[in-house]
């Protein structure tokens, strides 16, 4: 039971200055996502990795390619499959203010998903309510209060306890942690770990935050621009990133060490533009190790042979032995 | 860093009360909440309430000043009219033709604009498109041209005015709900309902109603004002509601001529308009932060 | 350490009355800044680390009910007995500049950038005309390593990356020469790719003008390279300081450590965190003794009284009894 992401594209037009453009935010993205897994895809604001999760979420339909659930194309699921589909993939979001809904007591928050599929009776339902607010850590007194009675971590965890409400296979985490404080964080994360064990979810991680990917993703995918550059197991890619830009973006995580001063790249003072992406390779105007090729040509996304797969003209290809 | 982000222990205790305990009526706005009841009663009671008959001619006792002044009378106590008739009566009287103008006018048209402003904003592209543009035409037209439009092909009288207020007015709601929805349907939980399973229908009143509602109670409190003017303009013009029937517009009207020595007549029925407006206003202020989990706990 | 620090502050308190009762945002908190030194303030969101630095510069927000007690000196100046005309005229911008968190909000986007650079050597009369202003403007956007400055202050805010703007506002905050430097997360909007760039950028400012830094943040792997010294926030008070290695190599309070702990670490792969329980406590409603004790793992019953502060050496302070008993 998992997620497979094949040849996905996302485009949007918007209209600019110039007038009207098309915005390629999601180009050509294979990813699977298997279960027990967590995945997660990193990059900068504005690469396409929460466009991705709003596909995977249908809350935006692809424009080629497709969303593979078991097998099957959501695109070509029928009502009642989708409705079985939105029982097995539920999401947390980024910002625990904005995710509930102000006017709803944290009970009918919760059950939001439950009374959207089932009919169960009131004994029955508080009694499921207490559960997970017994799983996510809160009191059971919780379950009557307002969202804004809560701090950020318990928030979260109430929308925690919502994506946990209807025992999903999947769960969808938009940065969950990063809107929250430091020292609940950690709270959180490891309330996420547990969670993950007691009841083998799959997760699709969407972070910019590397070293929280490095600490609970088994898969990374590091997106550019709406396309992957490098993919493969976590510690591959931490202990010997291989694409330009996954170097980088690891170069730049600050650590609480005063020793330690992150590099900065030359040339990294703007991301990309997805309006006007360049030519070629979208990262060689960044790149230092950029060579005519990657002003022609955009390399592809290839198996290298550790298992992993980058998409590098110096890693794949005739230019592979200048590496 | 804001304040409100300190963290509230959670307890047993902090459990809600029912909901007509915490229905606080500390800092209530009293004397607004006892002037619409006021205005209700007249209302309702109508000529039944009114210490003469609103339009009992009495020709003998015209233009008597209220009864503070030299030449006034404590039978008269807010004067009489240029053809004796009773003031105080016929704000009475009146109030009945100002409340059912507010009533009608802002629920027909606060539920028309609201659920076309909650369709264009949820679905967007072409049908929103389409009821942008036919209230912006709408708004192309004065109101009064319309008000003009429609006398001239129906009778006047009170539905006349209701209809010509609704159709002036939804549009007001449809553009500030729609933009308000814009913004609501980006937010979080309306996603997650969606990701939830949730149908429009249940993202509608949970999700997107609820939230709107601040919105929704100052735009209507503020209309009670607009439409008893609006009101008043149209019987002022001959287009509303038509003697014998009164109302605080027409009160207006009849009394303009007679300003420079019959001050009163225009201004009792001007500070009837000018108080409720004021006390709706008030009372929406105050029902807006009662609605609102947030505000009711401050 | 120089004979007058640039920034002095002593027992500052900033309590604020809201009609639910009284948040002690700030609650008697002293501290130093040198010529040429970046402090760190580090704390959660309520700890008061905004509101100090709002304090300092009296812009406590207007209807906040706020009242600012204690001592801030800048070069000798008390600056709390100074009123808000001379505040601005004399202090703001001039003396002591801020940065703030959201560079989407800190420019206003129908003015092009131009303007907006200029407009601080114009209020300050640093320069006579508007053509002045625009040479002095471009010369700020330079400094903070925008490129081809002059064309780009015909450019809109909208025009500009997130990383773009944050060098923008820096570009104005450092237009009329300040002595202090006030930046409140300055990077916690942008892109570890960016952020590592402002804080290079804030580097290379410091060491060309001298100017004193204080770094707001909640993240104690972002200061670690830029501060020298730290100053450890909670509720509201400052709770461990000392040089940046003392902090990070030597934690002595417990919280302290717990933040350390509590950050997940590139290349150190564990399975749980350890997490700090329970959650910072109501500002309106603080304990008497030490605040951190209704969380902190190595509580003792004498943690029921406030710990003094106990100095662990080299202007290392901890205001804990586990360090004031040893």
């Amino acid at each position: 039971m998992g997620l497979e992401l094949r040849n996905l594209s996302k485009h949007f037009s918007v209209r600019t200055d110039q007038g009207k453009a098309t915005v390629r935010a999601v180009e050509g993205v294979n990813l699977e996502i298997p279960a027990g897994q967590t995945v997660a895809l990193v990059g900068e604001s504005g690469c396409g990795k929460t466009t991705i999760a709003k596909l995977a979420l249908m809350l935006e339909q692809p424009s080629s390619g497709a969303v593979n659930f078991d097998g099957k194309s959501l695109g070509e699921m029928s009502r009642s499959e989708i409705k079985d589909y939105r029982r097995q993939v539920q999401a947390v979001f980024q910002d625990p203010y904005a995710s509930l809904n102000p006017r709803l007591t944290v009970r009918r928050i919760i059950t939001e998903p439950i009374l959207a599929h089932y009919s169960p009776d009131r004994v029955t339902l508080n009694a499921r309510v207490a559960e997970l607010l017994e799983i996510v850590g809160l009191p059971a007194a919780a379950a009557d209060l307002y969202p804004h009675e809560f701090s950020g971590g318990q928030r979260q965890r109430i929308a925690i306890a919502r994506a946990l409400a209807l025992n999903p296979k999947i769960i969808i985490l938009d940065e969950p942690i990063s809107a929250l404080d430091v020292s609940i964080r950690a709270q959180v994360l490891n309330l996420l770990m547990d969670i993950q064990e007691k009841f083998g979810l799959t997760y699709l991680l969407i972070a910019h935050d590397l070293a929280l990917v490095e600490h609970l993703s088994t898969r990374v995918a590091v997106i550019y621009l709406g396309s992957v550059v490098e993919c493969g197991p976590s510690e591959q890619i931490f202990s010997a990133p291989q694409h330009p830009y996954t170097q980088a973006l690891l170069n730049a995580v600050p650590r609480p060490d005063p020793d330690y001063v992150p590099k900065a790249a030359d040339g990294f003072d703007d991301t990309g533009s997805a309006l006007e992406p360049p030519s070629g390779c979208k990262f060689h105007p960044r790149c230092p190790y950029a060579m005519a090729v990657c002003k022609i040509d955009n390399p592809p996304l290839l198996k290298l042979p550790d298992g992993r797969e980058a998409a590098c003209h110096l890693l794949t290809g005739p230019h592979a032995a200048q590496m | 860093m804001s304040v409100t982000s300190a963290p509230t222990p959670v307890t047993a205790a902090d459990a809600p009360l029912p909901f007509f305990v915490r229905f606080r009526l500390k800092g209530a706005p009293w004397i607004p909440i006892l002037i619409l009841v006021l205005v209700l009663i007249a209302a309702v009671g109508g000529e039944g309430l009114t210490p003469h008959d609103p339009n009992g001619l009495n020709l003998g006792a015209a233009f008597k000043p209220p009864f503070w002044q030299a030449a006034g009378t404590y039978d008269y106590l807010l004067g009489t009219d240029n053809l004796g008739r009773d003031v105080l009566s016929r704000i009475i009287a009146g109030a009945r033709v100002s409340a059912i103008v507010a009533l009608y006018a802002i629920a027909f048209s606060g539920a028309i604009g609201t659920m076309l402003g909650i369709i264009a904003g949820y679905f967007g592209g072409i049908i929103d498109t389409t009821i942008i543009r036919i209230a912006e035409i709408k708004m192309a037209i004065p109101g009064l041209a319309l008000a003009l439009i429609f006398s001239a092909t129906m009778d006047p009288g009170l539905s006349t005015v209701v209809i010509v207020i609704v159709l002036t007015y939804w549009t007001w709601y449809c553009r500030i709900i729609r933009s308000e929805v814009l913004s609501l349907r980006e937010r979080d939980y309306v996603s997650f309902a969606k990701v939830a399973g949730c149908g429009s229908i249940t993202i509608f009143f949970r999700h997107l109603l609820p939230n709107i509602f601040n919105t929704l109670l100052v735009l209507m409190t503020l209309q009670v004002g607009q439409v008893i003017i609006f009101e008043a303009s149209l019987s002022f013009l001959g287009l509303g509601i038509q003697a014998p029937d009164t109302s605080w517009g027409l009160m207006l009207s009849d009394a303009r001529q007679y300003i420079t020595y019959a001050w009163w007549g225009i201004t009792m029925p001007g500070i009837a308009i000018m108080l409720t407006c004021l006390s709706s206003n008030l009372v929406g202020d105050w029902l807006r932060d009662l609605l609102d989990p947030k505000r009711r706990q401050l | 350490m120089s004979a007058t620090p640039l920034l002095q502050v002593e027992n500052l308190q900033t309590h604020l009355h809201l009609r639910r009762g009284v948040v002690k945002a700030v609650d008697g908190i002293s501290f130093e800044v040198n010529e040429g030194e970046t402090l760190g303030i580090v704390g959660e969101s309520g700890s008061g680390k905004t509101m100090t630095c709002l304090s300092i510069l009296q812009l406590l927000p207007i209807h906040g009910g706020g009242k600012i007690a204690g001592s801030v000196r800048l070069d000798g100046e008390e600056l709390l007995q100074l009123g808000e005309e001379e505040m601005a005229r004399r202090v703001r911008g001039p003396k002591v500049a801020m940065i703030s968190q959201d560079p989407m909000t800190s420019l206003n986007p129908v003015f092009t950038v131009g303007d907006q650079v200029s407009r601080p050597f114009l209020y300050h009369k640093l320069v006579k005309t508007v053509r002045d202003a625009m040479v002095a403007a471009a010369a700020g956007l330079r400094r903070v390593r925008i490129p081809s400055p002059e064309r780009r202050l015909k450019s809109y805010p909208h025009q500009f990356s997130g990383g773009m703007r944050q060098r923008v506002v820096t570009a104005m905050a450092i237009a009329c020469s300040p002595r202090l430097l006030i930046a409140d997360e300055p990077t916690t909007a942008l892109d570890v790719t960016i952020q590592v760039q402002i804080m290079s950028l804030l580097r290379s400012i410091q060491n060309d003008s001298k100017v004193g830094i204080i770094l707001i943040t909640h993240d104690l792997s972002i200061v670690a390279g830029l501060c020298h010294r730290i100053a450890v926030m909670y509720a509201g008070r400052i709770i461990e300081t000392g040089k940046v290695r003392d902090i990070y190599r030597n934690a002595q309070h417990p919280y302290t450590q717990a933040l350390l702990d509590a950050i997940p670490h590139l290349g150190r792969k564990r399975r749980r965190l350890a997490a700090i329980p329970g959650q910072p406590p109501n500002l309106m409603d603080l304990p008497n003794g030490c605040r951190f004790a209704p969380r902190c793992p190595r509580r003792m019953a004498v943690c029921d009284e406030y710990p003094p502060a106990t100095d662990v050496g080299g202007g290392h302070t901890v205001n804990c009894w586990l360090a004031a008993k040893q």
